[in-house]
């Protein structure tokens, strides 16, 4: 049995990865499993390794409106939401979108951005419409926020804080890509220009039914939610957390699981769906204990994983 | 440096030794022989290290002496050819090679020979075995935790004395505990806890003297007295008779063994079988049903006024089977003068009554006119609010009015032997709760009675109940002939009846009888009886229920051990112990990447993961599955199975 739209959407990630987005496969996949769950995806990594492109190309190959916000330290919220401005023929205030108005917003370097702007950003992301002096805007659907930020840089930038990180369904890094691969890159030049060119493959009333048919028909059973009941529990008891996942977390925890189980073509999600995104999903949701402060989350989320059973029966 | 092997070798020699010594002369000459060869051909394939007896010689050698101990045995003749059986396996195993789990099979052989030992002989020598042989076997069984870990394993001389050292505390330990369990428990015949919070002893019940007005109220007591197995007989028979009280001192009446001969007229129409089954008691007075003609299981002494004595041990339960004569009469042979003896201190109005009845012409018309008197009196039966005199049966029958069986039984026998008519006290018990489910009447120790036994004009002795003289005699006597038990009540006992009776009691012959009837029962359902189904019908519930669930249990049980046998088969594929927990089914696929694995996995996440039941057809393609995995020999990369760190690497990718 062949799922709603599954070939296409593989299609889509095959594409990425063999022409544009070489070695990349992972990050496309975990963007994709964020667009049809209908979340955001925040990838932390240093410059230069192709974050920029990864959305262009995304944007791109499914008919996406595309909109940028470089963060400043003097970024506004009304420089993302939009402002009104007067307009003199009809001697009234126009409002003008920000960039926010796109199904698809790169937002670069979101930790430069100060706490004023990010919380508005963030909550527009969370609440998709935004209000600007009294009338709310919907956001267009579907929406995806790609927000990057450098985790060497420390001057000059605001740290989001772990309420906020706690609205991105997934993060995680790119990575340098294999060696062979990166002379290959070298010797080719950059594919930002074959990006503009590229085709679209997939519509935007697709992706919308598509997490429309994943939300409603790929089942979460008793099983998996209890597997990620009980790792949820056991993250609050671990003795480095502080603080474990939220309900929240959970939540995102099972959407995204159902979009990894409708990628593996399976209409019901199995435990190993769960551990396959766990990590993305939830370890930048911890909060260490202050001794604990130099682990990564990522390797103790990866220990706790490992010494949970999985039900079978 | 002493190896472990050569140790273990020589623990389970003397283990078999320690075992076989205590049934030394008991066995038959060429079983002994068997054994002196069987240590003989161990001792020098030991040495050699190759045996003459292979294993499989010795499996055929061990299942040809299983066939002798079938063709020998039988249940009268079973302990004999049974121990024979296992000094015979022993000696087999003795020759063969001492591979770790031939070690194993000595050492519970050994153990077990010296327990079968107990049914021929137990002297004090037995409790020295026992020590000895779990000394060896506990220190032969950490020896072989050893051995299977490395067979070449070595001990210098001051580690052998440590490792003694500590064993010596593992058996030392378990034997305190085994003092408690097996010699302090079972010389008990009370549990334990009542040992500590002692039964105040003064009982409700029948007592071997009668002395009505020393208590005011009799509180009771519910306590059992004892069961019997019968037939349902006729209400008025049921006077259990226990002893027979013929000598008046002052108030008190009492026992007086005196050689009178009497004889017992049987009427052989009302003759019936029971089996009682009574509780501890603190007399030795053997209850039985009015009258008994014969006794049999207890070892006895029977007076011909139909008093039983039995040898029994203080507050042991006890049972025995009796023949009665409901109807028989028994006549009195020789003198009665002494059932005429009274004291001599009676007041006027006593004495005054006596002589009226005396005037009658003969035993009938006296106690007739007796009978007529007690009924004017307008008596009743009561136990409790009761006047403590010092002269208790004139208080009784003139003044209070009041009193139980003890009362209206001795002021009638005095009264009877003042008028010149032979007479004399029964104690006993009256009526009983027959159980339907059971087949028996419960008695107990509330249903105690005295009455009374006078002599009528042909020499015969004859059974009076005084208290039945009463006003209220319907109700009083009602509530101890057969209370209204309720059919759960009823079951209850029944099943406590059953068990004290098969299991406490541990009657061998009585759980033979118990299988050989239910195979009678089972062959007698051939003659279809639709009838009996009805009977049937209340207990199929009964029997369903724990069914159904033992069935759903499996069936959810059987989900589990499908899984743990696919987990195993790949465990053993990865040269594992056991595979990591947090490795799912569909994990383990792309790792083997097994195409069979693969659809073990489609197959039963697509049934347990989506909530649904597993079915017949697939549960029976996963079992195939397996059966095929272990035959591919399948061998998967170990490195590979760390799970999850290929987050990691596919992170980079």
């Amino acid at each position: 049995m062949e799922l709603y739209q599954r070939k296409q959407i593989l299609e889509v990630i095959e594409t990425l990865s063999s022409k544009y987005l070489q070695g990349k496969v992972r990050a496309i996949r975990l963007a994709i499993v964020s667009l049809l769950a209908g979340g955001h995806i925040l990838l932390e990594d240093i410059p230069g390794l192709g974050k920029t492109s990864l959305a262009l190309a995304l944007s791109g190959i499914l008919d996406l409106d595309f909109g940028r916000v470089q963060c400043t330290s003097d970024l506004l919220p009304s420089d993302i939401t939009g402002l009104s401005v007067f307009d003199r023929q009809k001697s009234e205030f126009k409002f003008v979108k920000g960039p926010i108005f796109n199904n698809l917003v790169l937002v670069d370097e979101v930790n430069r951005a100060m706490p004023k702007t990010q919380s508005a950003m963030l909550e527009a992301m969370e609440e998709r419409r935004v209000t600007v002096e009294g009338v709310t805007y919907g956001l267009p659907e579907p929406f995806l926020v790609i927000a990057t930020q450098n985790p060497a840089e420390q001057v000059g930038t605001f740290p989001l804080p772990e309420s906020q990180l706690d609205r991105f369904l997934i993060t995680t890094g790119i990575g340098y890509p294999p060696p062979e691969l990166e002379k290959q890159i070298i010797q080719r030049g950059s594919v930002r220009d074959e990006l503009e060119t590229i085709k679209p493959l997939l519509g935007r009333d697709k992706i919308i039914e598509t997490s429309r048919f994943i939300r409603d028909n790929v089942k979460l059973g008793d099983l998996v939610a209890d597997y990620i009941h009980t790792l949820i529990e056991r993250s609050r008891n671990h003795p480095q957390v502080f603080s474990g996942i939220s309900t929240r977390g959970g939540l995102s925890l099972a959407a995204a699981a159902r979009a990894e189980a409708y990628l593996e073509g399976r209409d019901y999600v199995v435990p190993e769906d769960v551990q396959q995104i766990a990590v993305p999903v939830v370890a930048h949701r911890l909060i260490l204990r202050p001794e604990f402060q130099t682990v990564r989350k990522e390797e103790v989320f990866q220990s706790l994983l490992a010494e949970i059973p999985v039900p079978m029966a | 440096m002493v190896g472990v092997e050569a140790i273990l070798r020589i623990l389970a020699y003397l283990a078999s030794v320690v075992g076989l010594l205590p049934l030394l002369p008991y066995l038959p000459v060429w079983v002994l022989g068997l054994l002196v060869g069987g240590f003989v051909l161990g001792w020098v394939g030991d040495r050699r290290g190759n045996y003459l007896l292979s294993n499989h010689l010795a499996t055929g050698v061990s299942i040809a002496f299983f066939i002798w101990f079938v063709s020998q045995a039988s249940i009268a003749n079973l302990v004999h050819p049974l121990i024979e059986l296992l000094c015979q396996l022993l000696a087999v195993r003795l020759a063969t090679e001492k591979s770790p789990r031939h070690l194993l099979q000595l050492f519970l052989l050994a153990t077990i020979i010296l327990a079968a030992s107990s049914m021929l002989t137990l002297d004090l020598g037995y409790l020295f075995y026992l020590v000895l042989n779990i000394l060896l076997v506990t220190t032969g069984l950490v020896m072989l935790s050893f051995y299977v870990t490395d067979p070449h394993l070595r001990f210098t001389r001051p580690q052998w004395r440590l490792l003694l050292k500590t064993l010596l505390l593992l058996p030392a330990g378990s034997l305190v505990l085994m003092l408690v369990l097996f010699v302090v428990l079972p010389r008990t015949q009370t549990p334990l806890w009542n040992f500590l919070n002692p039964q105040p002893t003064g009982r409700i019940g029948m007592s071997d003297q009668v002395q009505p007005g020393s208590v005011a109220e009799l509180a009771e007591s519910g306590e059992i007295a004892f069961r019997v197995e019968t037939e349902q007989l006729p209400i008025d028979a049921l006077y259990w008779r226990g002893i027979v009280l013929n000598r008046l001192e002052g108030n008190i009446w009492r026992r007086e063994l005196r050689n009178i001969e009497e004889k017992l007229v049987s009427k052989s129409s009302s003759q019936v079988e029971l089996t009682i089954y009574s509780e501890p008691k603190a007399d030795h007075y053997l209850v039985t049903l009015d009258r008994p003609i014969r006794i049999a299981d207890v070892r006895h002494e029977i007076k011909s006024d139909g008093v039983i004595r039995g040898r029994l041990r203080r507050d042991g339960k006890v049972s025995y089977r009796v023949w009665a004569q409901y109807n028989s009469k028994s006549r009195q042979l020789g003198d009665t003068w002494h059932y005429l003896q009274v004291p001599n201190r009676f007041s006027d109005r006593m004495l005054q009554l006596a002589e009226e009845i005396a005037q009658q012409k003969n035993y009938a018309a006296k106690i007739d006119r007796l009978d007529r008197f007690f009924l004017q009196q307008q008596l009743s039966y009561s136990t409790t609010k009761l006047a403590k005199t010092e002269n208790p049966v004139e208080t009784f029958l003139f003044d209070s009015r009041r009193g139980y069986c003890e009362y209206f039984a001795s002021s009638y026998a005095v009264l009877l032997r003042l008028a010149g008519v032979p007479a004399r006290l029964v104690g006993g018990y009256l009526g009983g709760e027959f159980n339907q489910l059971g087949g028996y009447y419960l008695v107990g120790e509330d249903a105690a009675h005295v009455w009374v036994e006078a002599m009528d004009d042909d020499g015969f002795w004859q059974r009076i109940d005084p208290s039945r003289l009463a006003v209220n005699a319907e109700e009083a006597l009602a509530t101890n002939r057969s209370g209204n038990v309720s059919t759960l009540q009823a079951f209850a006992d029944a099943l406590k009846h059953n068990w004290s009776r098969m299991v406490l009691n541990y009657d061998l012959r009585q759980q033979i009888s118990a299988v050989r009837s239910f195979v009678g029962q089972v062959r007698s359902v051939k003659k279809f009886d639709p009838a009996s189904l009805g009977k049937l019908a209340w207990g199929l519930p009964l029997l369903l229920l724990p069914a159904t669930w033992f069935f759903f249990r499996y069936r959810q049980q059987r989900l589990q051990r499908l899984i743990s046998d696919y987990r195993h088969v790949i465990a053993q594929a990865a040269a594992l112990d056991k595979l990591p927990d947090s490795l799912g089914l569909f994990a383990l696929a792309d790792l083997s990447g097994e195409p069979l694995c693969r659809e073990f996995a489609q197959l039963y996440g697509a049934a347990v993961y989506n909530g649904r039941r597993v079915t017949e057809a697939e549960y029976q393609r996963l079992k195939e599955i397996i059966r095929q995995l272990k035959k591919l020999q399948l061998s998967i990369d170990v490195a590979k199975l760390c799970p999850l760190g290929n987050n990691e690497a596919s992170r980079i990718l």
